[in-house]
């Protein structure tokens, strides 16, 4: 039972982040970097994070949520797609990790690891693929910032769903 | 699983989200919106017009779009290679009806002839088609003096009769020739600086055709323009002799390397002396500052025939010019006002 | 799960300090530096570069008209097919203030890159 429970809690968070990804491509962002985007879909991957479900489920959660919500908003396969998968690929690893190794993590430290690996990663592929320019670690600081901005908000979503919804613990 | 974040930890959490709240209000009551300039770049009246420009309230792209329905316009209008212009027909036919602006623009080229002693003269183009330097494809030579001679007879302004009553332009003499060409540039620019103003009164950016510029308003609203001076005597297209700053206003620039041929050695440049019909040697570079582009414009071709040992320069400056010639052997004289746009002021 | 610790403002604190660093790099690098190139033909953009190496530029008639060259952070056109030749005499270009163009061919190279706010806006000649 405990295995349909994880299955469908995996799915239920994928479903969560596909949807957040897909409706945060409307909002506008500060800085005009194509393809960057605020981030807000990285929620779900933080839950899953602090409910302990495993580096390899997390890692599900990151690519499913960009395929599905790439191809919800028909921007599968585009430069922004890449940037969005490299994104939530390194900050799943950067989340998963960092919550096994520092026994005290917390949820906004852990957000926070999280969101620094995303942008980086971002801006490492779009630097290096995509615009092909070196011109793109001006926006660097910039979107680095904004990553803080967005992983507060969502650790605080995370705690508030830690807080008010009852979640078990997977343990391996 | 229930857990209560920390007590310990909560006064700092609210001290920093009132830091981080503070910093971004801070942030967005002191960046002014910087204004977002819109770059184009066309061909237009024999040269290549670049537009820069940022709206206040328009967008930039609208103003840039002007511009150019502007030049177009005026390109059509004036150009005599263009085949339907006013200089065309009139060119052909000796005579053409023009309207209210083509009749202000003729009597201008002709005030200016006047004001410059026939050293600016609109009615050089015989003289230009001899030397090739109409069009860019045109075969440039070394002519011969019966040619320049015979060519001469064409050239001057006197020949234009400007008939105000019945709106009419038309030459005295047959085989009389005329280009605007020196004034088109500049009157372009002023009129799309006119236009651009009236949409939106706080626009900046600049105008530069083929070297002519127009500037409008300080850049990002605070900073001149910095404007380098071509060095004449360098290969290297954007190496600068001298800087000077503008916030708005006209500069142009005469130079001999402009559009030149080499024969025999000797260098021959576009801006032909209408007395002699030769190149003018006195000079190599001649820029000139004015509250418009046009007076800029037209100057910088009259001074460059002038040239460099002009007694009467600082005459000119009645004229609201004010003008750096470089000499042949490099060395410089200007007018007493020149020097106030090299300093670096709001 | 504790939502926040005293170790989270370490972590806050590395992260602003790299933010720091990278502005404080590119505000260094305030003058302008050319990351590429953009080619126009009669006003339409038909060449991005981006890469080091030499482009040939050919008209929609097939017909060649130049090569722009991209290398060490410089532009420059050779090879052109205009008579006047004055884009090839124009030589490298090294900042985005100032575009190469080519009357005859009807051709503009726009180098690209961060705009510097201190140098020559433009060149009057």
């Amino acid at each position: 039972m405990v295995k349909t429970k994880k299955i469908s809690y995996i799915a239920i968070l994928t479903a969560l982040a596909s949807a957040v990804y897909y409706v945060e491509s409307f909002l506008p962002l500060p800085v005009a970097i194509p393809g960057a985007r605020w981030g807000f879909s990285n929620f779900p991957l933080l839950l899953s994070v602090v409910t302990d479900v495993g580096i390899a489920n997390t890692l599900y959660i990151a690519i499913l949520k960009t395929l599905l919500g790439s191809i919800l908003s028909g921007r599968f396969l585009s430069p922004m797609f890449w940037m969005g998968l490299g994104g939530a690929i390194a900050s799943a690893l950067a989340m998963s990790i960092s919550f096994k190794l520092m026994k005290k993590a917390s949820v906004l430290g852990i957000s926070e690891i999280g969101a620094f690996f995303s942008n980086t990663a971002q801006t490492l592929i779009a630097g290096l693929f995509i615009v092909k320019s070196k011109g793109i670690i001006w926006y660097y600081p910039y979107m680095l910032f904004f990553g803080v901005i967005t992983a507060f908000i969502n650790s605080a979503i995370v705690s508030t769903i830690l807080r008010s919804v009852k979640i078990d613990q997977f343990k391996n | 699983m229930r857990k209560k974040s920390g007590r310990g930890i909560r006064p700092y959490l609210y001290i920093a989200a009132i830091a981080v709240g503070i910093i971004i209000l801070g942030w967005l009551i002191f960046s002014k919106p910087v204004p977002v300039y819109q770059e184009k770049i066309f061909s237009s009246l024999g040269t290549v017009v670049r537009v820069n420009l940022a709206g206040d309230k328009v967008s930039s792209e609208v103003l840039v779009n002007i511009a150019e329905k502007e030049f177009s316009r005026i390109h059509n209008k004036y150009s005599p290679n263009t085949e339907g212009s006013l200089i065309y027909i009139l060119n052909e036919k000796g005579k053409v009806k023009v309207d209210e602006e083509a009749l202000f623009l003729f009597q201008s080229a002709v005030n200016y002839a006047a004001l410059t002693g026939g050293a600016f003269d609109p009615t050089v183009r015989p003289l230009i088609k001899l030397w090739g330097f109409d069009d860019e494809f045109s075969t440039k030579r070394v002519p011969t003096q019966e040619e320049i001679n015979q060519a001469l007879s064409y050239v001057n302004y006197r020949f234009i009769n400007i008939d105000k009553e019945n709106m009419e332009v038309s030459f005295l003499k047959d085989g009389v020739e005329i280009d605007l060409g020196a004034i088109a540039k500049g009157y372009a620019i002023d009129l799309v600086i006119q236009r651009i103003r009236e949409v939106d009164p706080k626009a900046s950016g600049f105008i530069d055709a083929g070297g002519d510029i127009g500037i409008i308003g300080p850049k990002f609203k605070e900073l001149p323009w910095v404007i380098g001076i071509r060095d004449p005597f360098s290969q290297d297209y954007f190496s600068a002799i001298d800087t000077i700053y503008l916030t708005n206003g006209g500069v142009a620039t005469s130079g001999d390397y402009e559009r030149y041929f080499i024969s025999e050695g000797i260098k021959y440049h576009h801006i032909l002396d209408p007395k002699t019909g030769y190149p003018a040697r006195d000079a190599v570079s001649v820029t000139v500052i004015s509250e418009n582009a046009m007076t800029a414009d037209i100057f910088s071709t009259a001074l460059f025939v002038l040239g460099y040992e002009n007694p009467a320069l600082e005459y000119f400056t009645n004229f609201g010019i004010q003008a750096l010639i470089i000499s042949p052997t490099g060395e410089r004289i200007e007018t007493s006002g020149f020097n106030y746009f090299r300093e670096k002021i709001k | 799960m504790k939502f926040a610790k005293k170790s989270d403002f370490f972590i806050l604190i590395i992260i602003f300090g790299i933010i720091i660093l990278f502005m404080s790099i590119t505000s260094l690098r305030s003058d302008g530096v050319v990351d590429g190139a953009q080619v126009f033909l009669k006003g339409e953009k038909i060449l991005e570069i981006n890469k080091e190496g030499t482009y040939s530029i050919y008209n929609e008639d097939g017909e060649f008209l130049m090569n722009v060259e991209y290398y060490n952070d410089a532009v420059r056109v050779t090879e052109a097919s205009c008579p006047d030749k004055v884009c090839q005499n124009t030589g490298w270009v090294s900042t985005p203030n100032q575009p190469i163009v080519c009357i005859p061919n009807k051709v503009v190279v726009k180098p690209t890159g961060k705009q510097n706010k201190a140098g020559v806006d433009l060149y009057t000649w």
